[in-house]
């Protein structure tokens, strides 16, 4: 875990604030335990760390990760071994999904299966326009395990959800882009520097205020309206009790 | 490693009996949960199999979890993971489809009571202490103890068993519905086991129907829950036994 040049996941934290976690098992980046442990140990630096403002999960070269990799199990896996690999995945993709301080996925090629569910677990996903997008689970005949489909009706609605997890059809970055899938498509030639200039438009914002950005939009998710705007009030409040009219120039 | 979650079968193989054995304690280890969701998935697969027993061995329930397994984490994330898979143990125990039965034959704690919280059904041998007593040793209560004491007892008595850490008699758990049924010392396990034969008793899958509706009425309203139970009855009228 030491010895980060063979791990599975590269962490390097960069002088604009930004933690940037890259999956790195290539050429398909595919999601093994040890690659989820190493994001485990990315949140807690992230987390723990005051000075990082925002996380930006990345593949290499042309692909973001094209799923989980059940071979990495063993040839032996039990269903019993199967199922606690997907416990604790789960308990990581969770942890992401819940993650206070802002995440981006940057989907910079083919992005599926428990690749697509881990960038779902994002709050932001922006893809190059030569990225694929789906869920083929359904051709191994199984299903998506780690939370990706009601992650995919919350953004997409059932009816799309439902076409995208059934089907198994792969997505382009523009129908992901009109899906509300994704929130910018980018050419690929610039795709890190205009993903750049996207987190340095978030890192502009105060970060309680985004932090508290964060809460409202996700509380939506779990809670009664009533209960959301009890959560936005407070939030609010809390902001305000700080808050001087912004200078003028 | 001896097992520390001993399983065998009764009455003609339709009980499972699940017994914790781990030192005067029967403290709660990773082994002793690994071994525990064994069974109970044995009991969720196997058709001959109506209903579970989980006790201790000795006159002890359980204390707790062992704490020796807390100290020796080398790393948070390592914790992390042995509280989810614990976790998720108590979850699949709490959501079987079969009815198990804490037979709570001693003191019951901390995460003890997690597992008993996690049944159906709790029945309690006289003279025993019940508790949460976590906070004394400036921890919390990690395998779903917090809600599912709440949701049973209410959030006032939750509050003091925890926070003030108040261990209850098996009188007062019965008073305040933590257990169902108090038990004499003398005969206890005969007086679980003619109870679970009450259970044997009806139709297997009408209790499983009764699991799966009470569990609904928990996060569902009325409409849904007619909806379903209606759906019930008419399933399995077209499928007689």
């Amino acid at each position: 875990m030491t010895d980060t040049s063979l791990s599975p996941v590269q962490t390097t934290a960069r002088d604009d604030r930004v933690l940037e976690v890259t999956l790195s098992a290539p050429p398909d980046n595919r999601l093994t335990f040890a690659m989820l442990e190493g994001l485990d140990a990315a949140l807690d630096r992230f987390e723990s760390d005051p000075h990082l403002s925002l996380l930006l999960l990345q593949g290499t070269k042309n692909t973001f990760s094209k799923g989980f990799d059940l071979t990495s199990l063993g040839p032996e896996a039990t269903p019993k071994l199967l199922r606690k690999s997907l416990v604790l995945s789960n308990a990581v993709f969770s942890r992401l999904a819940r993650c206070p301080k802002p995440t981006v996925a940057a989907i910079n090629g083919a992005c599926l299966g428990g690749g697509l569910e881990l960038a779902l677990a994002c709050h932001f996903r922006v893809c190059s326009d030569r990225a694929r997008l789906g869920l083929p689970e359904i051709w191994i005949k199984l299903v998506p395990g780690l939370g990706g489909a009601h992650r995919l009706c919350r953004l997409v609605g059932q009816a799309r959800a439902l076409e995208l997890v059934a089907l198994g059809d792969l997505l382009s970055p523009e129908d992901a882009l009109r899906w509300n899938l994704v929130s910018r498509v980018f050419p690929r030639a610039e795709f890190a520097e205009r993903t750049n200039s996207f987190i340095k438009a978030l890192l502009t914002a105060e970060s309680e205020a985004l932090q508290g950005a964060i809460r409202l939009v996700t509380a939506s998710g779990t809670f009664s309206d009533e209960e959301c705007i009890r959560i936005g009030l407070e939030e609010f409040a809390r902001l305000a009790r700080s808050w001087s009219p912004p200078q003028t120039a | 490693m001896s097992d520390e979650c001993r399983i065998e079968t009764v009455e003609n193989g339709r009980i499972l009996v699940a017994t914790l054995d781990h030192g005067p304690t029967n403290a709660v280890t990773p082994a002793m949960l690994d071994l525990l969701g064994d069974a109970v998935e044995r009991v969720e697969d196997s058709p001959e199999l109506s209903l579970a027993i989980l006790r201790g061995t000795g006159r002890v329930f359980s204390k707790g979890y062992d704490v020796e397994v807390i100290r020796g984490h080398r790393s948070p994330g390592e914790h992390r993971q042995e509280l989810h898979l614990g976790n998720d143990v108590c979850s699949r125990l709490a959501n079987s489809t079969k009815p198990w039965i804490a037979a709570i034959n001693g003191a019951c704690l901390g995460a003890g009571l997690e597992l008993a919280l996690a049944c159906h059904f709790r029945l309690c041998a006289e003279k025993t202490r019940l508790g949460l007593p976590e906070l004394g040793q400036g921890l919390l209560p990690g395998l779903g103890g917090v809600h599912r004491l709440t949701k049973l007892v209410g959030r006032a008595r939750a509050l003091e068993m925890i926070v003030a850490g108040t261990l209850v008699t098996a009188e007062d758990a019965i008073r305040i519905g933590l257990v169902h049924r108090v038990i004499s010392n003398g005969d206890f396990f005969e007086g679980v086991l003619s109870f679970a034969r009450g259970i044997l008793a009806v139709d297997g899958r009408l209790v499983q129907e009764v699991l799966r509706l009470t569990a609904l009425a928990e996060h569902q309203g009325d409409r849904d829950c007619v909806l379903e139970t209606v759906d019930s009855i008419l399933q399995l009228e077209r499928r007689p036994a």
